[in-house]
């Protein structure tokens, strides 16, 4: 699908790209992925806003996104805080009505590599939706053991025989949608988590949306180890068979 | 159609042409050797997939890149926006209890 957006040069003018962050307890990541995309935004030029959803943290995350209001701006650090913790779903919903690009860009916390290489590879194939990849091109992981990589290429694989999506990475967050595309998505998905972001690819593939991607360098910064236990596969697969059922 | 139901279509189409051929259903009358050959192939289609899986998966780990560059660039990026951003006026409010710093730390397994 080519971009609507006419003559690429005036398109880059009028093109904003709207970042929804999530947080839950993320008073000392915050800071960081903000100064991460104020840095990457600011070398790229591209016009950007940062959306701070904020669940109603109890360890002050709120507090320090004010300070980075005042550091950064109130039209580049917007404050659109929730009462309680409701969920990733409703968070884009509340997060898209108040973003003001046509452009969103949606991320985990703890993921904030080279943000501009999402702009650019949209603007490369027009795609509707740009998915950051581990598994493909010079993508990758840090620190992980024999067992991670073994468990993650081994779910990876019974997912794309099972969905063929389309896309190489399923449950990663690192993701570019155009918004029009990403209100669509959102009202059609049902499921909750990560499996959540399994559906959002899915269905954008099978609403005839062009899906293109990028290498991401996945680097855990807070938790050492995320543990892959028995419980995640377990639920994991029970995600992955209810796509397979109903998609 | 959901992919369940294709793979139910899938499964079914071929299960009934393999039936037809092993057991001679429409009485076609086939040579032997279609029915032996026809006989073993589910069993013999689900090995070549298992080790296809086996192959895949193990390369795929084998190949999987360690981004030793971005982790340390990642590093010293979190290092300077801490100071950049001390300057600029941060304050962090004291830490709760218990709370895990952010910490790149090698891993040791």
């Amino acid at each position: 699908m080519a971009s609507r957006r006419g003559n690429a040069k005036t398109g880059e003018q009028s093109d904003k790209y709207s970042v929804l962050l999530p947080t839950y307890n993320e008073r000392e990541n915050l800071p960081l992925i903000v100064w991460l995309l104020v840095k990457y935004f600011g070398e790229s030029g591209y016009n950007y806003e940062i959306i701070v959803i904020d669940d109603g943290s109890p360890d002050g995350t709120l507090q320090i996104a004010e300070q980075l209001q005042k550091i950064y701006g109130a039209d580049k650090i917007l404050l659109r805080p929730r009462a309680k913790k409701l969920g990733l779903g409703t968070a884009y919903i509340h997060g898209i009505k108040h973003a003001s690009g046509n452009f969103v860009i949606i991320m985990d916390a703890d993921l904030s590599h080279h943000v501009s290489t999402l702009p650019l590879k949209q603007k490369e194939g027009g795609y509707d939706l740009v998915s950051g990849t581990r598994y493909r091109g010079d993508g990758g992981v840090y620190g992980w053991d024999l067992r991670r990589k073994l468990i993650s290429r081994g779910a990876n694989f019974v997912t794309q025989v099972l969905l063929r999506p389309g896309a190489s990475d399923l449950t990663g967050s690192f993701r570019l949608y155009k918004k029009e595309v990403l209100e669509k998505l959102v009202e059609q998905c049902v499921s909750k988590g990560y499996v959540f972001q399994m559906e959002m690819i899915v269905r954008a593939r099978q609403l005839g949306y062009t899906v293109g991607e990028v290498p991401i360098s996945f680097v855990d910064r807070v938790y050492g180890e995320s543990k892959l236990g028995g419980n995640e596969i377990v639920s994991f697969l029970k995600g992955l068979l209810t796509l397979f059922a109903t998609t | 159609m959901t992919k369940l139901l294709e793979w139910l279509l899938g499964a079914s189409l071929i299960g009934m042409a393999w039936g037809l051929v092993t057991f001679d259903l429409l009485d076609l009358q086939l040579p032997p050797q279609y029915r032996e050959l026809a006989w073993p192939m589910p069993v013999y289609l689900l090995v070549v997939f298992g080790c296809y899986s086996l192959a895949t998966v193990g390369y795929r780990v084998a190949t999987f890149n360690d981004c030793e560059d971005a982790a340390k660039e990642l590093q010293a990026q979190i290092k300077e926006a801490k100071e950049d951003l001390k300057k600029k006026g941060l304050k962090m409010p004291p830490s709760p209890v218990n709370r895990p710093l952010p910490v790149c730390r090698t891993r040791r397994k």
